[in-house]
């Protein structure tokens, strides 16, 4: 019967009926010993996943340090109380989205991260029905359940991962909990937008960490009217803008002492950009304080009123269209006009003998990739060239030690090749993994570039180099063994090279700038997924937004593009252009992605003037094949490029996408410990799509505020 | 832009990676066969328009790799499809093994109701056969769907196997867009009951609209 009762219940979840914060907790009704214990429903109101129970009670001894979820509830019967619920994973289920996951999943680097990323309501996890059987029966004993109003203050620690509760009776530790995944900001956060806490005096002075004081029920719905009125916002919104509102409301507004504000507006703790998760982007009023984390800086509203200024010279129907891009505008604004970059001559041999010294050695390597970056190569010093772009040889190496080199490396790869040539019939029968790699290999090196004179015709020889190449591949990294991709990217190395063992290893340099595109989970696909988009919706925001606009901004038309390095795209010759300008990693390691985002930009108008949905966007991009001009490509890449890195206003996310240094954060938003801002940026998948505030994120708070405004607005005037 | 069409189906082509599926579906698309072809990498779709019992059929065929590794790409697609053709190769035992792979990959992905059909391609290398057409047979009937034997060289039964399964599917539609229209019908005499009740009878409750409404988002997959 219990069965049933959950089934049903998620099944009214299914249909939309109830919301997530009425699934709570069905307790007992017998009430016992534990009558002082909440009873009835509970209502979730922010819950976080993967936080592990660090200090507490003695009884709680068994779960120390065990993983479980952080969750605020409130319970109406007898009377409304909050509490804060700490219970163990084992009793937690989460609810099976794998089917409703419209999209892939997020972008989740970190290894042996669980489901459980769960970042307030993001992911759907929901505690299971305590009580309602015996084993969660069993779980709800060790629920830790403590009276909110018990509790003095919370300290965030340790760079945001914990939490600590101090108790009322004697401010002495309570517990103390650790966030495993990503930190507690958003668990703090959204404790602080509902009120039940504020950051308080002392943390100012505290030691590298924020402190909030825990308000008791009366002060939470005095914080919420005030909150509710919205005069910080009115405040803050009016100042920098033109004024259309009366100027004696504006004065009136302005005398409005800032201690009616809630103290969340005064002061906004430590922001990090991976808290901006969808769960804060929903269109609640909370969101304002959003609105005042990116104003207080001033340069969000400024720049938008300025580009309001500007649209209210033109004609109406212009400023029209404009407002609703105005979006577009601000960001074409923000970024610095794009200038003519032009291709010179590929590196020629003359050129490249003067980089010689007489022992081989070569001098100024970044100079010569920068002149291949510049115009590529010759043909006739491709083979050799090639080899220290693909750090198969080095640029200090002396003609002896070249030499010795490539004997040892030969020898390496013979020994490799000898690994596969001797397995035997049996030995193969009971190795699947081998088997199957090499069934794969067999199917592919037919089907590839057989168009291609080097490897056309029955019987090419070539073919078995292909081959034989390939399964030593699988011999020296067995774990990637061989993918689909694989064989387009050695064919073309192979036919500069001839040489087996020189392609082998100049194709592991390769390999090792793009192995990522081939893991098992596609991990590197969808990051590079979310940086295209990233890239996109600063230097094409109207193709951006038409893709946002017509479900297409997942970027999946350019698998192709980034999985083989636009090998498809182009004819070989073009390839080997656009394959050595990319080895030279210049101007940054992501050039790659630039290039997609050039191609896109020359499709821009066709896809937007023919309303392109996502299957004919698809279509399209397939069908570019062959039709596109590498030279321009690589110019309008190389100079959106330049585009960005002139762009003073460029967030921090895409400054890690293009290799540009990062900027600090914020004054006086700096965080207490000097902390690696490289390793803030990783450690989350979420960080990929979620970091920063997006303009459009600006946008919608800016269109909030206003909301806000209006509504504030229309109160004074009741 | 007027519709050329009356329907617009999509079907996806899925199977062991060199079993011929982007031949198969270039014989059907272009009638044309080419011997240099490459690996499909991603994903594409072509498409061809037929006419049954004079309806316009636009079929939307989408093509996919078919390495392991490229599942999790692929899946994506799977969602729309109304119609999956299943290939293997006739000479690659291993092909058709894992055509039960490709069944559990269906059922975890695409919709529960979408119509499949089985087809061994390169039925014209009838000497490196592996695969004898009773044990295809036997599998589709295991599956309960229907089963062909193609060859995209040769041109063998792939015109036919592409208009049976669009031919089903239409079926399929039809008969649901009955039920809709029953179905419709249906709500608004509920709904006119439910704003007047009638006198003594008993009073017609949301939710059992609502039950209503999970059957009709169950059926409206047109």
């Amino acid at each position: 019967m219990n069965e049933s009762v959950r089934f049903e219940r998620c099944q009214q979840i299914q249909l939309g009926v109830l919301t997530e914060s009425q699934v709570g907790l069905d307790m007992p009704t017998n009430g016992g010993p534990e009558s002082e214990l909440p009873q009835g429903t509970g209502n979730i109101l922010c819950t976080h996943d993967g936080v592990l129970l660090k200090k507490a009670n003695a009884e709680h001894m068994t779960e120390m340090n065990t993983s479980g979820s952080l969750s605020l509830v409130e319970y109406n019967l007898p009377r409304r109380r909050l509490y804060l619920e700490w219970q163990p994973n084992d009793s937690i289920m989460i609810a099976d989205d794998s089917q409703d996951q419209g999209d892939w999943a997020l972008v989740d680097r970190i290894s042996g991260r669980t489901r459980t990323t769960s970042e307030c309501n993001a992911f759907n996890t929901k505690p299971i029905d305590v009580g309602s059987n015996g084993n969660a029966g069993n779980a709800r004993n060790r629920i830790m359940r403590t009276l909110l109003d018990d509790l003095a203050a919370v300290e965030v620690r340790h760079r945001g991962q914990t939490l600590r509760f101090l108790r009322k009776s004697d401010n002495g530790l309570h517990c103390e909990f650790f966030f495993q995944h990503g930190n507690a900001d958003l668990f703090v956060r959204s404790m602080r937008q509902q009120h039940f806490i504020e950051s308080s005096e002392s943390s100012r002075s505290g030691g590298g960490g924020e402190e909030y004081a825990i308000l008791n029920t009366e002060n939470q719905k005095l914080k919420k009217t005030f909150a509710e009125l919205d005069i910080g916002e009115i405040k803050a919104s009016t100042l920098p803008r033109e004024s259309w509102l009366p100027n004696k409301l504006v004065g009136f507004l302005g005398t409005i002492p800032d201690y009616v504000q809630p103290s969340a507006f005064q002061r906004s703790p430590k922001s990090r950009p991976s808290t901006l998760i969808q769960g804060d982007r929903q269109t609640s009023p909370d969101n304002y304080q959003f609105i005042k984390l990116s104003g207080s800086t001033n340069s969000a509203c400024s720049s938008n009123s300025q580009s309001r200024g500007e649209s209210a010279d033109k004609s109406p129907a212009d400023s029209e269209l404009e407002n609703l891009n105005a979006q577009d505008e601000k960001i074409v604004n923000n970024l610095p006009a794009r200038q003519s970059v032009y291709r010179s001559l590929p590196l020629s041999e003359t050129l490249w003998l003067e980089f010689q010294m007489p022992d081989g050695r070569i001098l100024e390597c970044e100079r010569i990739k920068e002149l291949i970056f510049r115009g590529g190569i010759v043909p006739s010093l491709r083979a050799e060239v090639w080899k220290y772009l693909l750090n198969y040889y080095q640029w200090s190496d002396t003609q002896l030690e070249r030499i010795e080199r490539r004997k040892q490396k030969s020898m390496e790869y013979y020994k490799m090749k000898a690994q596969w040539l001797a397995m035997t019939q049996a030995q193969e029968s009971n190795f699947s993994g081998y088997r199957d790699r090499k069934c794969q290999i067999e199917k592919d090196v037919k089907r590839t570039d057989r168009t291609q004179q080097f490897f056309a015709g029955e019987d090419n020889p070539n073919l078995a180099l292909l081959q034989g190449i390939l399964m030593t591949y699988v011999m020296y990294n067995f774990d990637l063994g061989y993918v689909q991709g694989m064989s387009d990217l050695l064919a073309p190395i192979l036919e500069i090279q001839v040489n087996e063992v020189d392609a082998f290893w100049c194709f592991v340099g390769f390999m090792d700038m793009v192995f990522t595109n081939f893991d098992i989970d596609q991990a590197g696909m969808k990051t590079q997924f979310a940086q295209l988009r990233r890239l996109l919706e600063v230097a094409n925001a109207p193709l951006f937004n038409y893709m946002c606009n017509h479900d297409s901004d997942n970027m999946y038309f350019c698998f192709r593009w980034l999985l083989v390095w636009y090998k498809r795209e182009f004819d070989n010759d073009d390839v080997l252009k656009l394959w050595e300008c990319l080895w030279t990693r210049l101007p940054c390691a992501n050039f790659h992605l630039l290039v997609s985002v050039a191609i896109l930009d020359q499709e821009t108008s066709v896809i937007i003037e023919r309303q392109y949905e996502f299957t004919d966007i698809l279509k399209h991009i397939n069908e570019l094949t062959g039709t596109i001009d590498l030279k321009r490509t690589l110019e309008t890449a190389e100079a959106i490029y330049l585009q960005l890195k002139a762009s003073e206003a460029l967030p921090n996310d895409i400054r890690h996408i293009i290799g540009e240094p990062l900027l600090p954060p914020a004054a006086g938003e700096a965080p207490a410990d000097g902390e690696d801002e490289e390793t803030a940026y990783s450690d989350d998948g979420f960080d990929e799509l979620r970091a920063e505030m997006t303009p459009e994120e600006k946008r919608r708070n800016q269109a909030l505020l206003e909301e806000a405004f209006e509504r504030s607005m229309f109160m004074n005037h009741i | 832009m007027a519709k050329t069409y009356d329907y617009l189906f999509k079907l996806l082509l899925i199977g062991d990676s060199g079993v011929g599926k982007t031949c198969i579906l270039f014989r059907f698309s272009e009638d044309a066969f080419n011997t240099t072809f490459i690996s499909t990498i991603g994903i594409d779709f072509k498409i061809r328009t037929i006419e049954l019992d004079n309806k316009k059929i636009k079929l939307q065929i989408w093509d996919t790799a078919g390495q392991e590794r490229f599942r999790t790409i692929t899946t994506a697609y799977y969602r729309g499809a109304m119609g999956i053709m299943l290939v293997y190769d006739i000479t690659q035992e291993k092909s058709f093994e894992n055509i039960k792979n490709w069944i559990r990959n269906i059922e975890e992905n695409a919709a529960a109701d979408v119509e499949k059909m089985l087809l061994g391609n390169k039925c014209e290398l009838n000497d490196k056969r592996q695969v004898s057409k009773e044990r295809g047979e036997q599998l589709a009937i295991e599956y309960g769907i229907k089963f062909m034997e193609t060859s995209a060289k040769a041109s063998i039964n792939v015109e036919e196997a592409f208009l049976t399964l669009a031919s089903d599917i239409k079926a399929k539609t039809e008969k649901r867009m009955v039920l809709y229209k029953v179905f419709l019908f249906n709500q608004c005499l509920l709904l006119q009951e439910a704003n007047n009740p009638p006198k003594g009878g008993h009073q017609l409750k949301l939710t059992e609209i609502r039950t209503k409404d999970s059957w009709l988002s169950r059926c409206s997959l047109l």
